[in-house]
């Protein structure tokens, strides 16, 4: 406070300055309103000491108007009072048909709002109705499918282990033949020769053609000569009805290699 | 989707297995062995007994060839003559594969028609059927050439049957004076006859390609030389007579050329000696023994024996007239002594001698796998000679202290004793195809 002091000394002479006056007008105000206030108390003192019979008809007149006055004052708070009341009752009448009239809105809205949830939940129903109907549909048509895949899958099964059956029965005539086949001294590795047998059921070999020679009599006998040893040939059981896939047999005999 | 499509593929794939329902089974491997065969005894109408068993002559052949297993005589069902007469049945019950069947008649001066047919028992079919006209002399021979026909209609290789082999027989008299004969014989070492014979040694005997003539060592004049002689007219031609070796004479593939083995340089090396001009040329320069030279089947490259790389190996050295020429390869490097080579006629394989445990044994090598197949087991097998088609190797083998003949098949499967001989027998030598 000092050091600001020091530093602005105008500054602070002329804020004191400001103050001094402030102060004066404050002080001046305040003594110029004082002799009026001092004044009354001596008029009131004046007329209390003065007593006449003219001033006490005076007196009586003026308090009888006083009393009618205070009359119809209190007349006037009763009317007063009575209209208030009137009010009142008129607002607190408002107030009960608005009460009312809310009370009839919200047993309207109520009224609105079950027959909606009664419209929803009617109508959530009837989904249900549907979905179960949907759903029990889709279920069929899933136990339809499924039974389907499970024809489909078992028909496949039976063409699996009919295949097998021919597979086997393939390796078997190989083996037959294989161990009936004697490589000539001559044949050469690469050497081909296709033979077309035919079969009764039996297994029995009842022709052999030579559908591609090659090109070498002693090789092209000594397969089929194979054949005809080998016969008859190793056949699925009857029962398996397979005995179409064995009925014509095209079979290469190729020397792989020679040692 | 993947449903649907999939059960479309199965309905195609059934569709396709129906549409193309032909099956097909491939195959690419069968046995190997000896095929069974049935020789039934040829029917002979002749007054006098037959004058030689065909059939047996035949069985012999074809067991001897390791590719047959003739039916033994007391097992044949029934003795059918003509095809006409077979049951095919009872022979396919024998597992017989084919049957030979056939008769001989009686034409008069000796002279004879046999008349045969091979059977396929398995179709019932005929393979083969042939008339050959015969003189007694050549009874065996028209058996052999049976024995040929048969093999060639059955194995699609021609048959050596109809073949000569050569060699040498040494007899000791308790006088101490030794006996040495050149002698020729079938294949199958019947009907012997001597070409030659000589109180000194004889050695190496080697046919010419066209089975007339053979060139042979002879120490007739106390040193060794080499001669040629026509077997039929005996006539006898003196080929070399070097100061030193000559031996182990070879004639080449064409006929014009003898491989030998001469030491006239000092040290024993391989020459080719041209038989019109009497040209010779040097083949091996080389400080160690190199001896025993072999054609290769196309007269470009002779194998030989040497022991250069420390102990007898079969080399090859080529001998064609370009740049190679002289350029020499080993062959063999199994064991530590292989030599005597022989070169099958297909070039092929390469019979040599090979010394295991101490024990020389005929071997094969394979000159594609360049592999060494040991073919005989007896304590001194020596001198392999191949059969014209390759498939057989004739070599002198000890029974009894006594040299005789043996055969094996190439593949080492059949083994045959050739017994008829006499005396102590050497150094065999097929000759080929027999072209008189």
């Amino acid at each position: 406070m000092w050091g600001i002091i020091r530093e602005n000394p105008k500054a602070v002479i002329f804020a004191i300055l400001v103050h001094v006056v402030f102060v004066g007008v404050l002080i001046f105000s305040f003594s110029s309103s004082t002799p009026t206030i001092a004044v009354n108390p001596e008029v009131n003192i004046v007329k209390a000491t003065v007593i006449d019979e003219g001033k006490i008809k005076k007196e009586r007149k003026r308090k009888e108007a006083i009393k009618r006055k205070k009359e119809q004052e209190r007349k006037a708070a009763e009317k007063k009072k009575q209209q208030a009341k009137k009010k009142a009752e008129a607002k607190r009448l408002a107030l009960k048909n608005k009460k009312e009239a809310e009370a009839k809105k919200r047993e309207a809205e109520l009224e609105r709002k079950k027959k909606e949830e009664t419209q929803k939940r009617k109508a959530a129903e009837l989904k249900k109705k549907q979905e179960e109907a949907e759903r029990k549909a889709h279920e069929e048509q899933l136990k339809r499918q499924l039974a389907e895949d499970e024809r489909q899958r078992k028909q496949q099964a039976q063409r699996a282990a009919q295949q097998n059956e021919v597979d086997r029965y393939r390796v078997l005539i190989k083996q037959a033949i294989s161990n009936k086949w004697r490589i000539p001294v001559s044949a050469r590795q690469g050497q081909e020769c296709i033979l077309k047998l035919r079969l009764i059921p039996s297994g029995e070999v009842i022709s052999v053609e030579v559908i591609k020679s090659s090109g070498d009599s002693v090789f092209d006998r000594s397969v089929e000569s194979a054949v005809y040893k080998a016969s008859p040939l190793p056949l699925p059981r009857a029962e398996s009805n397979l005995f179409n896939d064995f009925r014509e047999i095209n079979m290469p005999f190729r020397l792989e290699s020679r040692n | 989707m993947l449903k649907k499509i999939s059960s479309i593929l199965i309905l195609l794939l059934s569709l396709a297995h129906n549409a193309w329902a032909v099956l097909t089974i491939e195959i690419t491997e069968g046995v190997e062995g000896a095929s069974p065969i049935a020789i039934v005894p040829f029917a002979w109408k002749g007054q006098q007994a037959a004058p030689q068993e065909i059939a047996d002559i035949i069985s012999a052949d074809l067991q001897r060839s390791g590719l047959f297993a003739p039916l033994a005589k007391q097992d044949l069902i029934s003795q059918p003559h003509d095809a006409s007469e077979i049951n095919f049945t009872d022979w396919r019950v024998l597992n017989t594969e084919h049957l030979v069947v056939g008769k001989i008649d009686a034409l008069g001066n000796d002279e004879f028609q046999i008349q045969f047919q091979l059977m396929d028992v398995s179709k019932g079919s005929q393979i083969a059927g042939y008339s050959i006209r015969s003189r007694l002399p050549g009874l065996r021979r028209s058996a052999h050439k049976i024995s040929d026909i048969i093999y060639k209609a059955l194995t699609g290789t021609p048959g050596a049957f109809d073949t000569l082999i050569a060699y040498v027989t040494v007899n000791q008299y308790p006088s101490g004076k030794r006996k040495y004969r050149l002698a020729v014989a079938d294949s199958d070492g019947y009907d012997e006859q001597i070409i030659l014979e000589s109180s000194q040694p004889l050695m190496s005997p080697n046919w010419s390609p066209d089975g007339k003539r053979l060139v042979y060592v002879s120490f007739k004049s106390g040193r060794p030389e080499i001669y040629i002689q026509n077997i039929i007219s005996r006539d006898i031609q003196k080929v070399t007579s070097f100061k030193g070796l000559n031996s182990a004479p070879v004639w080449s593939p064409d006929g014009k050329r003898l491989a030998l083995t001469l030491s006239k340089d000092g040290n024993p090396e391989i020459y080719i000696l041209d038989l019109a001009s009497k040209r010779l040329s040097r083949i091996t320069r080389n400080y160690a023994i190199d001896t025993e030279p072999a054609w290769m089947p196309d007269g470009k490259a002779l194998v030989f024996t040497s022991d250069r790389g420390g102990s007898p190996q079969i080399y090859k050295v080529n001998v064609s007239q370009n740049r190679a020429q002289g350029r020499v390869e080993r062959l063999t490097f199994d064991g530590n002594y292989n030599a005597r080579a022989a070169v099958s006629s297909d070039g092929r394989h390469i019979a040599l001698v090979h010394r295991i445990d101490g024990r020389f044994r005929i071997a094969v090598l394979d000159m594609r796998t360049r592999q060494i197949n040991i073919l005989t087991d007896s304590r001194l097998d020596e001198s392999p000679s191949f059969s014209a088609n390759g498939r057989m190797i004739i070599y002198a083998t000890e029974d009894s202290y006594r040299g005789v003949l043996a055969a094996v098949s190439v593949d080492g499967r059949a083994h045959q004793r050739l017994s008829s001989q006499t005396g102590d027998v050497r150094e065999p030598a097929w000759s080929s195809f027999k072209s008189h």
